[in-house]
């Protein structure tokens, strides 16, 4: 009997911790799903008390402005960014990931947070998520981005640097909280990338121009499922001269999203005279007698050629627009002043001659 | 007999040697004052370029300063480069000036080279000449070579002569100079720019005042930016409550409309929290413009929502990019009296990709 109270005794407590290792395993298993999701809770480094409260609005610089990331599924790469406080007193700083989201024909993406089912966060590890910066004090923060191997194509976020505390909230007011963002533009390497522009449009912004400067709009679309940074130029070709002009198309190689549309604005204002916007808003014409070989008039055709990298060699999309450029109040003077200098000399003439007339009769 | 022609030869030694003495003393006499001329009182090259090799040119001068001794007629100043120096054999080659001379050399006035023309007069062989006008005694005269004279090759101290000159070729005062020549007498200073994002905020809030049904309070912040991005820059704005909300009656004073591409109007005695934009270009490539939802005027302001929304955005660089946010609220006459009515905006910058 007893040893069957024992032999019972024995099975029971068994299975009670079988039970509870199954638990631990369990809840252990739960922890680690929800890491897998969102956790942007930050590691605290400072203590509430240490942190004081900011005397007035942030003032920082960073750099870069956007970082470019490509990697294989499941392999790490590594990058960094500086941050600097031009502010005359101590900042305390978290980072956090927001979004890009993309809006389908839009030409901007919209930022927006980060929804709590969205991994990427948790592929990006920074050596300090907090910190401190002393006045004027710069500081390199290194990151390592570590997508899973189910990653692919693009992922298009923003590292958004905070004030871990702003100054309390008081009544009959807005407390206002600044964060200067990097974009991070990452590409994880797929055979199912899909690379391709479209040129949706290439026009001038007029048909007909007094003076340059000439605008002209390349819009384009990215119909692919990566982002994509187009190049080119125009070739401006006039009725008797071929490239009399040649302006470079996204020098700054500004990047189409996926889905999404961009216009690229390029300006001609290689001529004379031209006309120049000033500071104020005010636009006025510029005699540069360095150009005066370059004075513009009648009808020019632009050719553009842009190209992009389809990850297999460069594809060209060619159009053409043709515009004119008629200096009609510059004419309308310069005729006038022919129409009156003619009936100057035609008068002196007559006169002249009826006085020749007059001299010869007597 | 031996000891006297010993004595008598020695005497006429001696004689011989005081008579030899006094003669060269006179000799070097005779020679002093007729042959050799005297030192310039003051003479100077300064090359522009100390660079082995380097040709002079307007870019790459080489200044020669004169001040003479001795009282005379100068007709003719003659400079005699060291070997090394390569010397244009055609005189017009090597070209003079006087322009943009330096106003003083060492707190000492400089006259421009009376005569000097604008190239040499003679040349032979390392000596060039150039004709000059008289020069009066303790004035620095000084003028620049721009062209026809070559650096030695090789770097190290070459011994140039600077010589005045009679109309008839007689010397006046002579000097040699020093004159170093480098291998390189450049530093190439490289540098880099990093792109960057500056964002300052002229405070940290913005005060409202006492809410009213009978006006609308304003109060406003500024945003500056300034960056090198090409590409320019955007701005984006979220409301913690979409209100002004009270914690202690939890009232919210909302903020109408809907983010549609239209400001929505407002008047006081009606609940409204709207948010009004105005950009200042600064200077760069860059032009600012306000959301048409912000871009509001008096009467009529954006809606604030918990969401981000782009409040504005430039299209390429720009320094002291200037953004004006200013919130417009009013009550009504529902609104629960209590003085806690906040809210927390956030705005993100990122420059364009």
């Amino acid at each position: 009997m007893i040893k069957r109270f024992i032999s019972l005794s024995f099975i029971l407590i068994t299975l009670v911790l079988f039970n509870a290792n199954i638990s631990f395993i369990s809840a252990q298993k739960k922890d680690s799903d929800s890491l897998d999701k969102i956790d942007q809770q930050v590691e605290t480094v400072f203590n509430s008390d240490e942190i004081t409260t900011p005397e007035s609005g942030i003032n920082v610089t960073i750099s870069p402005l956007f970082i470019n990331l490509f990697t294989d599924p499941g392999k790490t790469v590594e990058s960094s960014f500086k941050i600097r406080n031009n502010n005359n007193f101590d900042e305390y700083f978290t980072i956090w990931i927001a979004k890009y989201s993309l809006v389908e024909s839009a030409e901007r993406p919209v930022i927006s947070e980060v929804s709590s089912d969205d991994p990427f966060p948790n592929w990006i590890e920074f050596d300090q998520r907090e910190f401190k910066l002393l006045p004027n004090e710069t500081k390199q923060i290194k990151f390592k981005f570590t997508p899973p191997d189910t990653a692919a194509l693009g992922y298009y976020y923003a590292i958004v640097i905070s004030r871990i505390k702003e100054i309390s909230l008081q009544g009959r007011s807005a407390v206002v909280s600044a964060s200067p963002a990097i974009s991070l533009l990452a590409e994880v390497n797929s055979p199912y990338a899909k690379k391709e522009i479209q040129l949706l449009d290439f026009n001038t912004d007029k048909v007909f121009y007094e003076y340059l400067p000439v605008e002209f709009q390349v819009k384009v679309s990215n119909t692919g499922n990566i982002h994509l940074s187009p190049f080119g130029d125009i070739f401006i070709d006039s009725i008797n001269q071929d490239n009399v002009g040649k302006l470079r198309v996204n020098p700054t190689s500004g990047n189409v999203l996926p889905q999404m549309q961009r216009i690229y604005t390029v300006k001609w204002n290689d001529g004379f005279p031209f006309r120049e916007k000033k500071d104020d808003g005010k636009e006025q014409l510029v005699w540069d007698w360095s150009k005066a070989n370059k004075f513009r008039f009648g009808k020019y055709t632009a050719h553009l050629i842009l190209v992009y990298d389809n990850g297999e060699r460069d594809v060209p999309i060619e159009a053409e627009v043709s515009f004119w450029v008629i200096p009609w109040k510059l004419i309308l003077i310069l005729l006038l002043f022919l129409f009156f200098f003619i009936q100057g000399v035609r008068l002196s003439l007559i006169s002249l001659t009826a006085k020749f007339i007059s001299s010869s009769r007597k | 007999m031996n000891h006297l022609q010993k004595k008598l030869n020695t005497k006429r030694i001696i004689s011989l040697t005081i008579l030899f003495v006094f003669f060269f003393y006179v000799l070097s006499l005779f020679f002093a004052r007729y042959v050799f001329a005297a030192e310039l009182d003051e003479v100077a090259m300064l090359f522009e370029r100390m660079k082995a090799s380097t040709v002079a040119s307007s870019n790459a001068r080489i200044l020669v300063l004169v001040k003479p001794t001795t009282t005379a007629t100068e007709a003719n100043l003659r400079i005699t480069f060291a070997n090394g120096f390569t010397v244009d054999s055609t005189s017009t080659n090597i070209t003079v000036s006087t322009s943009g001379l330096p106003s003083a050399f060492q707190a000492e006035s400089i006259t421009a080279m009376p005569g000097i023309g604008s190239s040499a007069s003679s040349v032979s062989g390392q000596q060039v000449t150039f004709t000059v006008t008289d020069l009066t005694v303790g004035t620095l005269y000084g003028f620049y070579i721009t062209g026809g004279i070559t650096n030695p090759s090789t770097a190290g101290e070459y011994i140039n002569t600077v010589t005045t000159l009679t109309s008839g070729a007689t010397e006046i005062d002579s000097s040699r100079i020093a004159v170093d020549i480098v291998s390189d007498d450049q530093v190439t200073v490289t540098a880099q720019v990093p792109p960057s994002f500056n964002f300052a905020l002229s405070g940290n809030s913005i005060a409202l005042g006492e809410l009213s049904t009978s006006s609308v309070s304003s109060g406003s912040i500024t945003i500056d930016i300034d960056t090198n991005a090409e590409n320019g820059w955007s701005a984006w704005v979220k409301s913690a409550n979409a209100g002004l909300n009270s914690a202690s009656t939890g009232d919210t004073i909302d903020s109408q409309g809907t983010v549609d591409g239209t400001p929505t109007s407002y008047t006081a005695g009606n609940e409204h929290y709207q948010l009004d934009v105005d950009a200042t270009n600064g200077t760069g490539s860059g032009t600012p413009s306000v959301n048409a939802e912000y871009n509001g005027s008096s009467g009529s302001g954006g809606t604030l929502t918990t969401s981000y929304t782009e409040i504005a955005t430039s299209n390429g660089s720009g320094n002291n990019d200037g953004l004006t946010l200013t919130i417009n609220a009013a009550m009504s006459a529902l609104n629960q009296a209590a003085d806690d009515y906040s809210d927390v905006l956030t705005v993100v910058g990122a420059a364009n990709f």
